[in-house]
C-alpha cells in the first residue's frame, strides 16, 4: 500500500525530473516490443493467412504426382497446344492391337497411312494406304494379327474400319517381330509438318533350315510387317536409296546395293588390303550375323610387265589372306584422293558414286603402290537390276609401273564348302549360245588329282593342295545374251558375250554339319546352300575373242586361316581371275542362292 | 499478399483434389501407404481399348505399384493347376523384368480374347505381353461355369510382400480333373492362371510350380 505522503513525494519527484526523464521513458518504450491487441490480431491474421499456402504447397506436388500416375491409367488426352497435333498411346489389352488418341485443329491436313511391305530404317515405304484424319479428338485402333492363316491388318477410326490389308499364309514365314513407336503413353505435342510413327512392326526372317532361330537382316533392308504413321497430307518422302554406304566399327567404309551385295574396306588385322564382300542377305540366309569380321573377300594383285608369264604365287597363310596387304581407300572418283581432302559423309559418298540415272553405282579402290611400283585402281560396279552382283574393272593409276594383268583372288572360300564346278561337256566346247547342257564336276574328282584344263586326271598323286589348277575358259558355259547385256558396260549395243564360272556346294543343309571343336565361329557357315558365280568377258559379238582372261582355282583341306580340317574333304579355297591390262570390260562376281534349294 | 496467395493456392488445391477424386473413382487409387510392398487395385476397362468386333472379350485390368528394385516378372499358364498354385502341366509363357531403382507403376491387363474362332489368354503390361491359346474345351463364353478368381475387386487395395507370388487371375473348372484311368485327381483342375512374381525369387517360384509347397505360398485374401 502506498501512503499519500509518499505518493506526493513521488509526484514531486516526477515533476522535477523534467524533459530529460521523459526522453528516457520514450527510449524504454522503443526497446520493449510492446504489442497492442490490435497488432497481435494483425500478426496472427497474417500468419494464419500463410498457413494454408504452406499446407497447399506441400500437398499440391503429392496430388500432382498422384494425378499424373492415375492419368496414365486413363485414356484421357491432355491437350497443351490446340494448334498442334496431340497424340497419346493407350495401353491396349492384348499384343496384337494398338490404340492411340489424337487431336488436331481444323485444316491440319494430316492423313493416316499404313504399309505392310518395304519397311526399312532409311525411309518410308512408297506404297501405302491412306485416309484423311478428321479434325478434333478421335481414336485410332490397329488390329494386326499374324498367324498360320496369314496376316490381317485393320485400322479403325472411332470404331469404323478405314484401312484393311490381308496377306496369305505364305506371305512370310516368321515367328517373331520387333516393334517401335515415336509416341509415348503420356500425351505428347507434335508439329503438324512432320510425320509421326505410331507403330512400326517388322517381322524377322525365320532361319530357313534351323528351328526356332531367326535370320539376321540389317534394318536398312526392306522388311514385311506393319507401319502406321501420321503424315502431312499428300507429302511423300524421298524414295529409299538403292545404294548405301555405312561405316560400322572397324570398317572404313562398306558400300553397295542396299538389298544386295556390298563391298568394304577394313582396317582390321588380317583384312587390310582385302575388298571385303558381304553377299546379299538372301544368298546367305540363315548365316550368323556378320558383325565386323569379314567372311569373304577379294584380294587384288598386279602382275608387272617385267615378270615372267607365270603368275606370282600369292603368299597366303594357307588359304587365308595375307596378314597385311597393300592398303587402299574407296572413293567415288578415279582421280587419286588428294592428301588432306575432307572425308566424305556416307550420304555424300553415295551421291557422288551414283551413275546411270540412279540405277547404277561405281566406286574406286585406290591402292597404294605395290613393292614392284605397280599401282592398281579397281573400279567396283553395282547395278540395281542385279543386286546380287558386283563388278570389278582394274585400271592403272597415273605413274604406275606397267601392268601386264591384274589378279582378283577370292579369300576365305572354304567356309562355304564349294566343291563342284560347272563345266560344259568336252564335246560342247565350241557351243555358242545354243542351249548346251552343263554338268557339275565334283571337286574330289578334279582337284587336286585332276587337271581341269584338259579334263584328264593328273598323273601325279599329289596330296598337298597348295597349287593352282587352271580352268580352261572353253570349258565354261556361255551366258545367255540377255544376261550379258544386263551386266556389260556395253549393254546398250550388246556387243559382248560372257562365260560363267559357277562353283556349287554339296552341303545342302548346313545345320547338319558338325564343325570341329575349337573352330572360330567366324568360319562356321550356317546359311542356305549357295554358289559362287563369275561372269567373264570372253568374246565380242563379232566373234573376236577377248583374249587373256584366265581362271584358276585352288582347293584346300582346311578352314580359312586355320589348320582345322574341313568336314567332308577338300573344297575350293580360292578362285583367281586374271584380267589382262588394260582392261575395258569388268568381270562380275556374285554369291547366289543355289537354284536347286527348296526352302 | 498472404490472402491473395491463400486464395490462389486453395483454389489450385481444390481443383487438384476434385481431379484426384474423379481419377480415383475411374482408375483406382492406392489407399494403403506401404512403399516396401506391392500394391494392386483393379481399374475399369475403357471402351477405347476394346476393338470393334471383340466385345465378347473378358478383361481384368489392374494398377500395380512396385517397390524399388522389384523385378516384375510374369507367368501365364493354361493346363492343369491346383486351386492355389500356378499351372503344373500345360502351356506356359514366362517373362522377366529388370529391377527399377525407384518405385514404379504398371498397368496389367489380363484378357480372354476371341479371334479367328479360337480363344486366347492375353497378358499385356507396360513391360511386354504374352498370349496363349486356350483349348477348345475351355470356353470363356460360359465363364459362369468356372471358378473365377480375380486378384482384387474394385475399390480395394491389396498389398504383397516382395517375395510373395501374385495371382492376377485364376479361372478353373469347378470339378477336379478326371485322369486317364478314370479316377479323380486329388487336387488338380483344368484352367488357367496368370501370376506375377519378383524375378529375384524365380527359383522359389519355379520350385513352387513344380510342387514344392513350402517354396512359395499365395497370400490370403
Amino acid at each position: 500500500m502506498i501512503d499519500s505522503s509518499s505518493r506526493k513525494a513521488s509526484d514531486d519527484s516526477l515533476r522535477t525530473v523534467g524533459h530529460a526523464d521523459m526522453h528516457s521513458e520514450a527510449t524504454v518504450k522503443h526497446w520493449g516490443f510492446r504489442f497492442g491487441l490490435l497488432e497481435l490480431l494483425l500478426i496472427t491474421a497474417a500468419i494464419a493467412a500463410w498457413i494454408p499456402v504452406i499446407v497447399a504447397r506441400r500437398q499440391i506436388p503429392v496430388l500432382e504426382t498422384d494425378i499424373q500416375l492415375m492419368q496414365r491409367a486413363t485414356t484421357d488426352l491432355i491437350v497443351e497446344d490446340e494448334t498442334k497435333l496431340t497424340v497419346r498411346a493407350l495401353q491396349s489389352v492384348w499384343q496384337d492391337m494398338g490404340v492411340w488418341k489424337y487431336q488436331i485443329p481444323p485444316n491440319a491436313n494430316l492423313e493416316l497411312r499404313m504399309a505392310t511391305e518395304g519397311i526399312n530404317s532409311l525411309g518410308l515405304p512408297q506404297e501405302f494406304q491412306t485416309v484423311a484424319l478428321p479434325a478434333g479428338q478421335h481414336t485410332i485402333q490397329l488390329k494386326n494379327i499374324h498367324n498360320s492363316e496369314g496376316q490381317e491388318s485393320i485400322v479403325s477410326l472411332d470404331g469404323v474400319s478405314v484401312m484393311w490389308q490381308q496377306h496369305p499364309a505364305d506371305w512370310i514365314a516368321s515367328g517373331a517381330s520387333s516393334s517401335s513407336t515415336e509416341v509415348q503413353n503420356e500425351s505428347g505435342t507434335y508439329p503438324l509438318s512432320e510425320k509421326l510413327t505410331l507403330r512400326e512392326t517388322r517381322y524377322t526372317w525365320n532361319h530357313p533350315l534351323a528351328k526356332y532361330q531367326h535370320a539376321y537382316v540389317s534394318p536398312d533392308h526392306d522388311h514385311k510387317g506393319v507401319l502406321l504413321w501420321i503424315s502431312p497430307r499428300g507429302r511423300n518422302g524421298p524414295a529409299t536409296p538403292l545404294f548405301v554406304a555405312t561405316s560400322p566399327m572397324g570398317v572404313q567404309r562398306s558400300t553397295g546395293n542396299r538389298q544386295g551385295i556390298r563391298i568394304g574396306c577394313s582396317d582390321q588385322k588380317g583384312v587390310v588390303g582385302l575388298l571385303t564382300v558381304q553377299p546379299s542377305a538372301s544368298s546367305i540366309m540363315g548365316d550368323q550375323r556378320w558383325g565386323n569380321s569379314s567372311r569373304l573377300a577379294v584380294s587384288v594383285y598386279p602382275i608387272e610387265e617385267s615378270v615372267t608369264p607365270t603368275p606370282r604365287e600369292v603368299k597366303t597363310n594357307r588359304n587365308g589372306a595375307e596378314p597385311t596387304g597393300v592398303p587402299f581407300v574407296l572413293t567415288p572418283s578415279i582421280s587419286p584422293p588428294g592428301r588432306g581432302a575432307p572425308r566424305l559423309s556416307n550420304d555424300e559418298f553415295v551421291q557422288q558414286s551414283i551413275r546411270g540415272g540412279g540405277s547404277k553405282m561405281g566406286v574406286f579402290a585406290h591402292y597404294q603402290p605395290f613393292p614392284s611400283g605397280a599401282q592398281p585402281i579397281v573400279e567396283v560396279l553395282f547395278d540395281s537390276a542385279h543386286p546380287d552382283r558386283v563388278g570389278f574393272l582394274p585400271h592403272a593409276a597415273p605413274g604406275s609401273a606397267p601392268m601386264k594383268a591384274c589378279q582378283l583372288v577370292t579369300q576365305f572360300d572354304s567356309r562355304y564348302f564349294w566343291r563342284k564346278i560347272e563345266v560344259l561337256g568336252l564335246s560342247d566346247a565350241d557351243a555358242e549360245l545354243k542351249a548346251v547342257p552343263t554338268r557339275f564336276i565334283s571337286l574330289k574328282d578334279v582337284s587336286p588329282r585332276a587337271n581341269l584344263s584338259t579334263g584328264k586326271r593328273a598323273t601325279t598323286d599329289a596330296k598337298e593342295t597348295d597349287h593352282w589348277q587352271s580352268v580352261a575358259m572353253e570349258r565354261l558355259p556361255w551366258v545367255g545374251s540377255s544376261s550379258t547385256a544386263d551386266i556389260s558396260r556395253t549393254a546398250e549395243n550388246g556387243k559382248l558375250r560372257m562365260r560363267r564360272l559357277s562353283l556349287a556346294t554339296d552341303v545342302m543343309d548346313s545345320t547338319k554339319v558338325k564343325f570341329p571343336l575349337g573352330l572360330n565361329a567366324r568360319w562356321e557357315y550356317g546359311g542356305i546352300a549357295n554358289r559362287q558365280v563369275w561372269w567373264l568377258p570372253a568374246e565380242q559379238a563379232s566373234g573376236e575373242p577377248i583374249d587373256g582372261v584366265k581362271v584358276d582355282v585352288r582347293s584346300t583341306l582346311f578352314f580359312p586361316t586355320t589348320d582345322i580340317l574341313l568336314p567332308g574333304g577338300p573344297a575350293v579355297g580360292n578362285v583367281r581371275i586374271t584380267i589382262p591390262m588394260p582392261a575395258t570390260e569388268p568381270v562380275w562376281f556374285a554369291i547366289v542362292t543355289d537354284p536347286t534349294i527348296v526352302l | 499478399m498472404g490472402v491473395v496467395c491463400t486464395i490462389h493456392y486453395n483454389s489450385r488445391l481444390a481443383s487438384l483434389r476434385r481431379n484426384h477424386n474423379q481419377l480415383r473413382m475411374r482408375v483406382g487409387f492406392f489407399d494403403v501407404e506401404s512403399p516396401e510392398r506391392v500394391r494392386v487395385v483393379r481399374t475399369a476397362v475403357p471402351e477405347d481399348l476394346v476393338y470393334p468386333g471383340m466385345e465378347k472379350s473378358l478383361v481384368w485390368r489392374y494398377r500395380v505399384s512396385f517397390p524399388a528394385g522389384y523385378e516384375a516378372s510374369y507367368q501365364a499358364g493354361v493346363g492343369l493347376l491346383k486351386a492355389d498354385a500356378p499351372c503344373i502341366n500345360g502351356s506356359t509363357s514366362t517373362s522377366f523384368g529388370g529391377g527399377n531403382p525407384k518405385s514404379s507403376e504398371m498397368v496389367v491387363a489380363i484378357a480372354f480374347i476371341p479371334n479367328g474362332g479360337q480363344w486366347f489368354l492375353s497378358n499385356k503390361h507396360s513391360g511386354g505381353s504374352s498370349i496363349l491359346q486356350l483349348p477348345e474345351t475351355f470356353s470363356p463364353e460360359s465363364i459362369d461355369d468356372y471358378v473365377v478368381e480375380p486378384l482384387v475387386d474394385f475399390g480395394v487395395t491389396r498389398t504383397f510382400a516382395s517375395d510373395e507370388p501374385i495371382c492376377f487371375l485364376r479361372v478353373r473348372e469347378k470339378e477336379l480333373v478326371v485322369t486317364r484311368n478314370g479316377t479323380q485327381s486329388k487336387n488338380l483342375f483344368r484352367g488357367c492362371a496368370v501370376y506375377g512374381f519378383n524375378g529375384t525369387h524365380v527359383d522359389a517360384f519355379a520350385a513352387w510350380q513344380r510342387g514344392e509347397v513350402n517354396s512359395m505360398k499365395e497370400a490370403l485374401k
